[in-house]
């Protein structure tokens, strides 16, 4: 077959997968040889649908031995199938990365023969980059579940990212929807990674000359909307991820329906906003101090698709509110609605010169229009309204939808700018 | 007119970064508040005012700009020459009295926004940086016959000097050239001595491109169809991030995923 056409339906297969949004920094790049990584990400293009194209996304391969009920790829589903080999794979990103077409290569694959074939595949792939091409820009590499963990880790000394998808977040839904991959084993080899990152990092620590191991660390794939699983086990199983298996970070990904399976629901649309809700939520986890626990509760399964789940928390914790500015620490300042880590470190330290009031507050450039009503200066509350649930989650409803519809064009692709819009 | 507007000067320097360094300093050194600052190309007679040509001076340039480092901030240096590069009408003037308030204020300087030309010098400067950020992503190098890689660009503003840099670290053991054909300059650099260099080269130069070129391009415009989502098309925010002003010299074809189709 030729190579255009191979191409096009192998990155047509990849394109779902979202988990790459962007290219971390992992040091790379010592002018010896082709390339670097750089710490901002660079988007090279923007798709025809409006996304950010920044890597070489492709499949290994679309040939598939499992019938995971939610995949395009399928073996069941009739269509068009191809295989690159390694050298054309290599080829291929340095072609394209010489002529600044993309930031570098973002490599998966369907399991085609058997796991251990298909990942040694994948191997040989970046073995010919680093090695024979003297490649130095980004890669991020699928681990095939299943494949013995030897190759997964010399791959894992080559590329920058690896990552494996567990797509549904819970082992019965596994087991409906995607019974092969469920017995090759999805946990085993991210535990793995995430063992090897640990230690590579102490290593490195002892001995400076020590290879480095994933430098730009591991993510995964959760798609949302395929299975029954409410917010809450999805944010739970999330934060098992960070706290145990060193991720990264955790994609989500709102169920495209692309095929005809009575084992799965019938949605009219992908749940984007169930999606944008659980990236807040991340967020939240990552960079906020919260708990999955404390943002939802047994009984309260998934969040509230009208305001967000900071808000959602401090509404049903409004004991804890108003929060003094000139007493409260840090941590709980954080927690309140509207302000983020910078105000709440520009609080903190302004507040030692003098006791604040919402006049300071405005100057120093704190946007006050949610966290008004949760937060008092020197004993004054100054939202408009009365201190009660149902009047603030009817107001703050109204600023949301106000807000999402200026900005309804670009919501759904917002997880892939991430790192254009944190600058 | 009276006499006294003779007093007042037109300052008139090389259009080079160090000259207009040069005239700042000299201004500063002397006193004197100029009433335009031109480069030479912008000049035309002036019969009100008494002229004033700046000779470059390399030195006294670089002391300025410890200066300017020292006494107001890294920062302020770098706003000023961002401004510099955007070749914008009075930014000259801009940066005189943007500097004359940050020797006054030190590095609070950026923080004084009610006043234009605090605004106008990091306006400026922002967008130059933006268009310099943008264009990272989107110059497109080709394969010319010899192994040497070429790319256009027509940007609004003076960005190569920031390109340089980058391009320079991602692409060490090519021998490339990047050519602003607006400006009629080009960025070369040489894998061999691993320096780049800003030369002056006239607008028609065209290289001619290596066998594997078009095999390559089509390659990737085959990519950039296959990849879009077609039940989530929105060129509008394609067009807000990738300008069209910048499609002249892609390869890709933005709005090509409508024809396309795989079986
Ligand atoms: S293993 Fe499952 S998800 Fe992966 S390509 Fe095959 S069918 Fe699709």
């Amino acid at each position: 077959m030729e190579l255009q056409k191979k191409l096009e339906i192998l990155s047509d297969a990849a394109k779902y997968d979202v988990s790459c949004s962007s290219s971390g920094s992992s040091g790379r790049g010592d002018s010896s040889g082709l390339g670097n990584t750089k710490a901002s990400g660079i988007c090279h293009s923007w798709t025809d649908d409006g996304r950010c194209v920044s890597l070489l996304k492709i499949l290994f391969t679309n040939y598939c031995l499992y019938d995971c009920q939610y995949c395009v790829n399928r073996v069941s589903n009739d269509r068009s199938r191809a295989s690159f080999t390694p050298e054309e794979v290599a080829q291929l990103t340095v072609d394209f990365y010489k002529r600044n077409y993309i930031e570098g290569l973002f490599l998966s694959s369907a399991v085609n023969r058997s796991p251990d074939w298909t990942m040694e595949q994948l191997l040989t792939t970046v073995q010919l980059l680093r090695n024979k091409h003297n490649y130095q820009g980004y890669i991020h590499l699928k681990a095939i579940p299943g494949a013995d963990f030897k190759l997964i880790y010399q791959a894992g000394l080559l590329v920058d990212r690896m990552s494996v998808n567990i797509e549904l977040p819970s082992e019965g839904s596994l087991e409906k929807l995607a019974p092969q991959k469920k017995k090759a084993g999805i946990l085993a080899p991210m535990k793995g990674i995430g063992a090897g990152i640990e230690n590579n990092i102490i290593e490195r620590k002892k001995y400076k000359q020590k290879e480095k191991f994933v430098p730009a660390g591991q993510s995964t794939q959760l798609i949302v909307g395929a299975s029954p699983e409410s917010d809450r086990q999805i944010i739970s199983l999330s934060e098992g991820l960070y706290d145990h298996f060193n991720l990264k970070r955790v994609y989500y990904s709102a169920y495209l329906p692309v095929n005809n399976s009575s084992l799965l629901p019938a949605l009219p649309g992908p749940p984007l906003k169930r999606e944008h809700r659980l990236y807040q939520a991340d967020w939240l986890l990552r960079f906020y101090g919260f708990k999955a626990g404390e943002l939802l509760t047994p009984g309260r399964e998934n969040f509230d698709l009208k305001i967000d789940p900071k808000a959602d928390w401090a509404l049903n914790n409004l004991d804890k509110f108003p929060v003094e500015v000139n007493t409260a620490d840090y941590e709980m300042l954080l927690r309140v609605p509207g302000i983020g880590p910078r105000s709440a470190a520009k609080i903190v330290k302004a507040r030692r010169e003098k006791k604040l009031t919402h006049y300071n507050l405005k100057k120093m450039r704190i946007v006050l229009k949610r966290a008004n009503f949760f937060i008092t200066c020197n004993g004054k509350y100054a939202a408009a309204v009365p201190f009660e649930s149902e009047v603030i989650y009817s107001r703050l409803a109204e600023k949301e939808a106000e807000q999402m519809s200026l900005f309804n064009s670009t919501k759904s692709e917002a997880k892939e700018w991430d790192f254009n819009l944190v600058k | 007119m009276s006499s006294n507007n003779y007093e007042k000067k037109v300052y008139i320097y090389d259009g080079s970064y160090q000259g207009l360094m040069t005239a700042l300093y000299l201004a500063f050194k002397q006193r004197e508040a100029p009433i335009k600052i031109l480069s030479q190309t912008d000049f035309r007679d002036d019969l009100f005012y008494q002229t004033k040509t700046i000779i470059t001076d390399i030195d006294k340039a670089a002391f300025f700009s410890e200066q300017i480092k020292n006494h107001i901030s890294v920062q302020a240096l770098n706003n000023i020459f961002h401004a510099y590069l955007s070749e914008t009408e009075k930014l000259e003037l801009y940066i005189f009295r943007y500097l004359f308030m940050g020797f006054k204020v030190g590095e609070k300087v950026d923080q004084y926004l009610t006043k234009n030309y605090v605004r106008q010098v990091q306006d400026l400067a922002h967008k130059v940086r933006h268009e310099s950020h943008r264009l990272k992503g989107l110059i497109r190098l080709q394969e010319a016959a010899g192994g040497k890689y070429y790319a256009a660009v027509e940007p609004d503003y003076k960005t190569l000097v920031l390109l340089a840099p980058h391009f320079k670290n991602r692409f060490s053991t090519m021998n490339w050239i990047i050519h602003d054909l607006k400006r009629e300059e080009a960025v070369i650099y040489s894998a061999e001595d691993k320096e780049w260099l800003l030369i002056d080269l006239e607008k028609d130069f065209k290289p001619e491109l290596s066998q594997k070129e078009t095999e390559v391009q089509d390659l990737w415009r085959a990519f950039f169809s296959a990849v879009s989502i077609k039940n989530r098309r929105n060129r509008k925010v394609q067009q807000q991030f990738m300008p069209q002003k910048y499609w002249k010299h892609l390869i890709e074809r933005p709005g090509s995923s409508q024809n396309h189709r795989l079986e």
